[in-house]
């Protein structure tokens, strides 16, 4: 090993073990909890007990808990679609040049200051039932009679329901300078010829859109994709804060279950089976990730 | 096939004027070349052609109808950019068939459209590639594949050639006019290089600080330069340009050397700068004297040989000079540095040009 190797090897080395420490052995140690039993409440074992997939089949024959995996599903699916698409859109605004650009800027990108936490408490009390701003305003309006109950209201369409739209909709909000921020910097790498070449072609804003910027986008997207569905499935805090998985568990997601498994009912096993379904659902993402980009490189 | 006709074409950015009122008609057909220096204004006014940039005042008049305010995909013209600007996604076929595609033409006839032009520009083979897999004289066909195989209007080139190496762009430049004299479709094509300039052009128009300094046939240009910034500009090497005045029929250089005029030498009292083309110095006994030179460096190129030499005495032999001037020799023979040596010039190619305003005196 030469001096430059070493040099590197000795750049990445507190990286590499600060994700080996808090990354990789919490999980290698999680997916160990999950074929044990681990029960708080059953007091001190001498031996470890060995389960197998007993902790899975549990978790999986309980109702709420797969309620929970399609709500997981369907929440990440809503706010990264429509994350994305805001993004796409916004991120073209944003990268236009029109009087006041910085005002509008400075505006999308606000989100980004406030930590998730902060910004679930704030529109906590935005969407608080009797005290709501918003319902106010929509009061005022004479759009609504009553309060939208937008955190409680437990009347549910298929598997969709207001509280579910009140979480994505703050997950959106919350999420959509770091989308922008990605897609601008793909945006800006598309060279400006390439418009013009598309302008001299007869295309019109939705043809350029369509041949040129989204296909040009396709590995900026792609990465993106792949991150927001990633951390969409793993997704805690904003559920957990703003609901805490209700009304009847219709905001429920796996982090939040796991979590409340091994926190509020001491299953420290079930809660490792939940975090293994995880772990196997962006393994999926990263799975079709990785095949589309070895695609893209035979091409 | 259409004609153009720009008539006082201003642009501005931001109060900052770059084309001063460009007026010029292009005939049906015709193969012109806008050339000049860096900053010019000739990309920008074949752009305000285009569309891609606004007119800030003047019209642009293509076949009759002002074009000014129609988007570029109204205007029926196809333009080859500097970077070619090929779909990086898109195979060859697909890059060629886009405007067509989207122009809504159906599927058999862009498939005969896109193959004509591919065997036109040789790129039958080609067509299922991606640009990536193409070498820049390759991408360089696309991208004209891609303006000829919608049969437009117009051409508009935008420096097509400066991104390939010397071997390849005198090879592009002769299919670029090979295609022009099949297609004769009007054409418009800007560049920086003379060279270029004068061997496609049908018509050269010299730009310098937004302004036309000349416009007319290569051989116009070059036997007859408007002015100082046109006589300086095209031609390779370029024109030695000396200052000084005409004094009883001869021209006297400020450094003081003494050169014999013809009869027919504008008659001035102002400061004149005389041009000569350094094709028109021939070294040694041939013509009438120029003056006596120094040789100071040597170039030969095989065919011919350049020769930086400084000027030591005029032609009638008085002292003075001073002036470094280029020769160029097509005598086959070794010339030597740090040698003295005649050389003679016919007075009849001589230039002469205002010191002031610079431009041509007769």
């Amino acid at each position: 090993m030469n001096e430059k190797n070493i040099f590197c090897y000795l750049m990445v080395a507190p990286a590499l073990l600060v994700t080996a420490l808090l990354g990789i052995y919490p999980m290698l140690a999680s997916m160990v909890m999950s074929f044990q039993s681990y029960d708080l409440l059953a007091g001190q074992r001498d031996t470890i007990e060995w389960v197998g997939f007993e902790n899975y089949r549990t978790i999986l024959a309980d109702d709420r808990f797969l309620q929970t995996i399609s709500q997981t599903v369907i929440f990440t699916i809503l706010a990264v679609g429509i994350v994305v698409s805001m993004g796409l859109f916004l991120a073209q605004v944003v990268n236009a040049k029109f009087r006041g650009r910085a005002v509008v800027r400075t505006l999308i990108f606000s989100p980004w200051f406030v930590p998730p936490v902060v910004a679930s408490a704030i529109w906590m009390w935005l969407l608080q039932t009797e005290r709501s701003p918003i319902n106010a305003v929509l009061r005022d309006l004479g759009w609504t009679s009553g309060n939208i109950r937008f955190l409680t209201d437990p009347e549910t369409w298929g598997p969709f329901s207001i509280p579910m739209m009140s979480v994505v909709a703050v997950r959106v909000w919350n999420g959509l300078p770091f989308v922008i921020i990605f897609l601008l910097a793909g945006l800006q790498s598309i060279p400006k010829s390439l418009y013009e070449a598309a302008d001299m072609d007869g295309a019109g804003i939705l043809q350029k859109f369509r041949h040129v910027t989204l296909p040009m986008l396709r590995p900026v997207l792609m990465v993106l994709l792949a991150l927001l569905f990633m951390n969409g499935f793993g997704h805690f805090e904003m559920n957990y804060i703003m609901t805490q998985g209700g009304p009847r568990n219709l905001t429920n997601v796996l982090a939040v279950w796991s979590y409340q498994e091994g926190f509020a009912f001491f299953r420290f096993d079930n809660a490792a089976a939940a975090s293994g379904i995880i772990l196997a659902m962006t393994s999926v993402i990263c799975a079709i990730y990785l095949r589309l980009q070895y695609k893209d490189d035979l091409r | 096939m259409s004609t153009i006709r720009i008539d006082n074409v201003r642009k501005s950015f931001g109060g900052f004027e770059v084309v001063h009122g460009v007026s010029l008609d292009i005939a049906d057909g015709e193969f012109v070349i806008l050339v000049g220096p860096s900053g010019c204004g000739k990309s920008t006014l074949l752009r305000m052609i285009a569309g891609l940039e606004s007119i800030s005042s003047g019209n642009v008049v293509v076949d009759d109808l002002v074009i000014n305010r129609l988007p570029p995909r109204e205007r029926d013209i196809a333009m080859v950019f500097q970077s070619y600007a090929l779909y990086p996604h898109m195979t060859v076929r697909r890059n060629m068939a886009f405007s067509l595609k989207l122009a809504g033409a159906p599927k058999g006839d862009i498939d005969r459209q896109v193959q004509a032009a591919a065997e036109i520009l040789d790129l039958v083979s080609l067509l299922e590639r991606k640009p990536a897999q193409l070498s820049g004289g390759q991408r360089q066909r696309v991208a004209m594949g891609r303006a000829i195989v919608r049969n437009p209007k117009l051409f508009l080139f935008d420096e097509p050639l400066s991104n390939l190496d010397a071997k390849l762009r005198v090879q592009m430049r002769s299919e670029i006019k090979e295609l022009h004299q099949r297609l004769r479709t009007t054409t418009v094509y800007v560049t920086h290089d003379q060279v270029e300039a004068m061997t496609m052009a049908d018509r050269i128009v010299v730009m310098n600080a937004g302004r036309i300094e000349q416009a007319g046939t290569p051989m116009d240009l070059y036997e007859k330069p408007a002015s100082l910034f046109v006589a300086a500009f095209i031609g390779s090497p370029s024109m030695n340009l000396i200052h000084g005045r005409i004094e009883d029929s001869a021209f006297l250089s400020d450094a003081g050397a003494r050169i014999p005029l013809a009869a027919n030498a504008p008659v001035t009292s102002d400061p004149v700068v005389l041009g000569v083309r350094p094709e028109s110095l021939h070294v040694g006994g041939v013509g009438p004297a120029f003056g006596e030179c120094r040789l100071r460096v040597v170039e030969p190129m095989g065919s011919e040989t350049l020769l930086a030499a400084t000027l030591l005495s005029g032609g009638d032999g008085a002292h003075g000079g001073g002036e470094n001037i280029m020769i160029l020799s097509r005598v086959k023979e070794r010339y030597a540095a740090d040698t003295t040596v005649r050389v003679g010039a016919d007075p009849g190619e001589f230039h002469f040009f205002d010191a002031t305003s610079g431009r041509r005196l007769e």
